[in-house]
């Protein structure tokens, strides 16, 4: 039995898609933390200790890549899953996050169901997957 | 041509745009023209009468030139020694692949020809050869004076008994449309992943408000919100046909031909719409011939044009109503028809069926929405594999989508030919040497039960010889023996070259470890037998065998290290690594490794002037190196760049990483045997 709700950080900076995980994640009973940027989620990740980080690729700065690079590399936020979320869909993209350590990588557009199933998969089951991206 | 004077061909020659270039038999440079001159960046009097490499005037090594030359053939490649067209360099037919036979062949042009087509698998392909015609080598190589990316096409000069007498270089200037294609892709690249933003919102809140998170919706609502919902997924599936689309039109797809078996890629297919086709109460006939020869084919793109053509069938045919998909041999190809029974297509929008975004305009065909890119993509595939699409239809009666994909029975016959390799690999030679038939026996038995091909020898002498004849894959030495005892064996073995180079596991009661290792043991076991420890050693020592090619890989990106790391030690290679230009020049000094993998962006000592360095020390600079980058190279550094064997961009592909080692390697071990 869980006692305390498993925390979840989105990274997006595009505020419609965050609010629209957001949403979702929160109906599903999951506790949401939200950034907007690279840096700040770095950073939030350090201090907040999230169980699983959704991580859009495409940011100003510093791109998804980069943070699941550096999250990496810091001892406390290395073993955190990562599911990375993109527009760009082309397989050497995809492989590319995968190899940097993301635990699983959808695809834009998604729609929420499909998307929360994931989530609680790699929660649960801590699985390896990822949804259809292009040859 | 004929009855022209020189004057007049050469003032034609003169006049054209490309570049050209004649060469005799001997290289010597016979013609260059003035678009020449200016492409190459080099003055006509420099090199006319001299003996030159193309490769040389390009600016590129030749291992480098030889791998740009684009393989048409590759997969059809002709493997038969007996062939005289076969050239071990390339392992490919000179006829298919255009290679011009210089020294290694004493006959003239025709007779190749003829000895070519007399050649296995001419004669297995001919048809499906004489179909698609034979391409002329057309190369695309970047100039080192110049910086244009050139297409070079070669043809051959012959007189009139068809003797080969040399060859023209013809150079065309495609700098212009690289850079046109490369912008066209990023901007579609771009734009399709900025749609996808915003589609994300519309579907995700669409969707939500259909499953009613947000609280009850009533009918109405419902149905407007599932039209929102049906015509956003309408656009994501046209920005992927459209992104798939550029990607095959820029030549970006490269087909991963194999052969393939289509009866089985038509089930998978057709399975997974056997819902969709049971939902609207459709009957589905497959119909295929109990014995199909394997087709050339890439999978995937097949699977995409077969998913397609079915996904059409069950749109157009009514409920209730069949459809079928038939599969047949014709000769050299294996023809496909899926057939509908839908409302069928007119004489004049069959023209233009294939063409991008025609739809047939109907109530239908708007009521089942496509993108329009559909056929046309599937139009690409085939033609890119060879084969042809086509349509027969008629209004009202349904319409057949017809394709064929060549069959080659060379595959079929590489392919057993490689279960056989597979069979011996997967049972390695062993030489069990003991003096004890018992034991020797009883190894045989253990042995042979993993898997392992045994021999036997039972004496010291015997062994010698058939370690020398047999070249087993690993030998296993008792010490304890007659006249030549095992340490004598080890020493004979070890002092010749053709067996020095075996593994040995020592297999004794004498525990004389120091002196088994000192000869050259990999490893020294003692009796009793022990079977577990005895087949791990054995696998240890066969996979050594393996990684005795050592890579060097240099980038300050850890991350990249690790992968590389993994990747290549994966692939049976031993890996060293280094995470500067300095530790990367250190490691090449000390290891001597076989290959370098080398990152260009680095901070202090650059991927550059680590090049530099090793290619100017005489103990590194015959090491070849792969440069990686995430950057578009430096124009400016492109001499240095010329000095490496090949260049990977970032991010890279397993595969792509996998084989250009690969190639390298082996490419350079058999040099390294002829010299």
């Amino acid at each position: 039995m869980k006692t305390t709700k498993n925390k979840i950080l989105v990274v997006d900076d595009e505020p419609d898609i965050s609010k629209l995980i957001q949403f979702t994640l929160e109906r599903r009973g999951f506790e949401v933390i939200l950034a907007s940027d690279g840096q700040t989620a770095i950073d939030i990740a350090k201090k907040e200790l999230p169980d699983l980080i959704l991580l859009d690729v495409i940011m100003p700065v510093i791109n998804g890549y980069e943070v699941c690079r550096q999250l990496r590399d810091i001892p406390e936020t290395k073993k955190i899953p990562i599911i990375m979320l993109s527009g760009k869909t082309q397989k050497t993209e995809v492989e590319k996050g995968i190899e940097l350590g993301a635990h699983s990588y959808i695809c834009k557009p998604f729609s929420p169901k499909e998307f929360a199933n994931v989530v609680e998969d790699v929660l649960y089951n801590k699985k390896r997957e990822v949804n259809d991206y292009d040859r | 041509m004929k009855g022209l004077n020189q004057n007049i061909a050469e003032a034609i020659l003169y006049s054209t745009a490309d570049g050209i270039v004649a060469f005799d038999k001997n290289d010597k440079v016979i013609f260059v023209n003035s678009p020449a001159e200016q492409l190459l960046g080099i003055k006509r009097k420099e090199i006319l009468n001299k003996y030159i490499k193309i490769s040389d005037l390009l600016g590129i090594g030749k291992k480098d030139y030889n791998q740009k030359v684009q393989r048409c053939w590759q997969h059809f490649d002709c493997r038969h020694k007996e062939c005289p067209a076969y050239n071990e360099k390339d392992s490919r037919c000179w006829l298919y692949s255009n290679t011009f036979c210089r020294g290694s062949f004493n006959g003239t042009f025709s007779e190749k020809i003829d000895d070519c087509k007399e050649c296995e698998f001419f004669k297995l392909n001919s048809e499906v050869l004489e179909e698609t015609g034979i391409p002329s080598i057309k190369q695309v190589v970047a100039t080192k004076f110049t910086h244009r990316i050139l297409q070079v096409n070669t043809n051959p000069i012959l007189d009139k008994n068809g003797k080969f007498l040399g060859y023209v270089k013809s150079l065309h200037d495609i700098t212009a449309e690289k850079e046109i294609d490369r912008l066209k892709s990023e901007f579609v690249s771009t734009v399709s992943h900025e749609l996808r933003t915003p589609l994300t919102s519309i579907k995700g809140y669409v969707d939500l408000l259909l499953e009613q998170e947000a609280g009850d919706i009533n009918q109405t609502q419902k149905e407007f919100l599932g039209i929102v919902k049906q015509n956003n997924d309408r656009l994501v599936n046209l920005i992927n046909d459209l992104l798939d689309i550029s990607r095959i039109e820029s030549g970006r797809v490269h087909l991963k031909i194999k052969s393939c078996d289509l009866s089985e890629i038509l089930t998978e297919v057709t399975d997974t719409f056997r819902t969709l086709a049971n939902q609207k109460k459709q009957i589905l006939k497959i119909v295929k011939p109990k014995i199909l020869a394997k087709v050339a084919a890439d999978r995937d793109r097949l699977s995409q044009v077969i998913a397609n053509l079915v996904s059409n069938a069950i749109k157009y045919t009514p409920t209730g109503g069949s459809f079928k998909v038939e599969v047949s041999q014709n000769g050299s190809v294996a023809q496909v028809a899926i057939s509908d029974t839908g409302i069928g297509i007119s004489q004049e929008d069959q023209a233009n069926l294939f063409t991008k975004f025609f739809r047939v305009d109907s109530s239908l065909t708007r009521d089942v929405g496509g993108s329009g890119l559909g056929l046309s993509i599937c139009k690409t595939i085939i033609e890119l594999h060879g084969g042809k699409i086509w349509v027969k239809s008629e209004l009202g009666k349904g319409s057949s989508f017809f394709f064929t994909l060549p069959i080659v029975q060379e595959v079929k016959q590489k392919e057993e030919l490689g279960k056989v390799l597979a069979d011996v690999k997967r049972g390695k030679k062993v030489l069990v040497v003991d003096d004890e038939p018992e034991i020797a026996m009883l190894l045989q038995i253990y042995l042979e039960k993993e898997g392992y091909n045994v021999i036997k020898a039972f004496s010291g002498e015997e062994a010698v010889i058939v370690a020398q004849q047999e070249k087993p894959d690993i030998i296993i030495l008792d010490i304890m023996m007659d006249k030549m005892d095992g340490f004598e064996v080890l020493q004979e073995l070890k002092d010749k070259s053709d067996t020095a180079d075996i593994p040995v596991i020592i297999l004794s009661i004498v525990s004389d470890e120091y002196k088994g290792m000192k000869l050259g043991a990999v490893d020294y076991l003692t009796k009793p037998i022990n079977v577990k420890k005895l087949t791990k050693t054995i696998r240890d020592a066969l996979k050594h065998m393996g990684a005795s090619k050592k890579i060097l890989v240099v980038d300050d990106d850890k991350h990249l290290v690790r992968l590389a790391k993994e990747i290549l030690t994966d692939k049976g290679y031993n890996v060293i690594t280094a995470y500067n230009g300095l530790e990367g020049i250190i490691a090449a000094k000390k290891e001597h490794p076989d290959l370098i993998l080398l990152d260009i962006k680095m901070p202090e000592l650059n991927g550059y002037n680590v090049i530099q360095k090793l290619k100017k020390a005489k103990e590194t600079s015959k090491i070849p190196i792969i440069v990686m980058t995430a950057y578009e190279f430096d124009k400016t550094k492109t001499e240095t760049l010329s000095l490496v064997e090949d260049q990977i961009s970032k991010p890279f592909s397993i595969d792509v990483v996998a084989s250009k080692v690969k190639e390298i390697i082996e490419g350079g071990s058999i040099e390294n045997d002829q010299e």
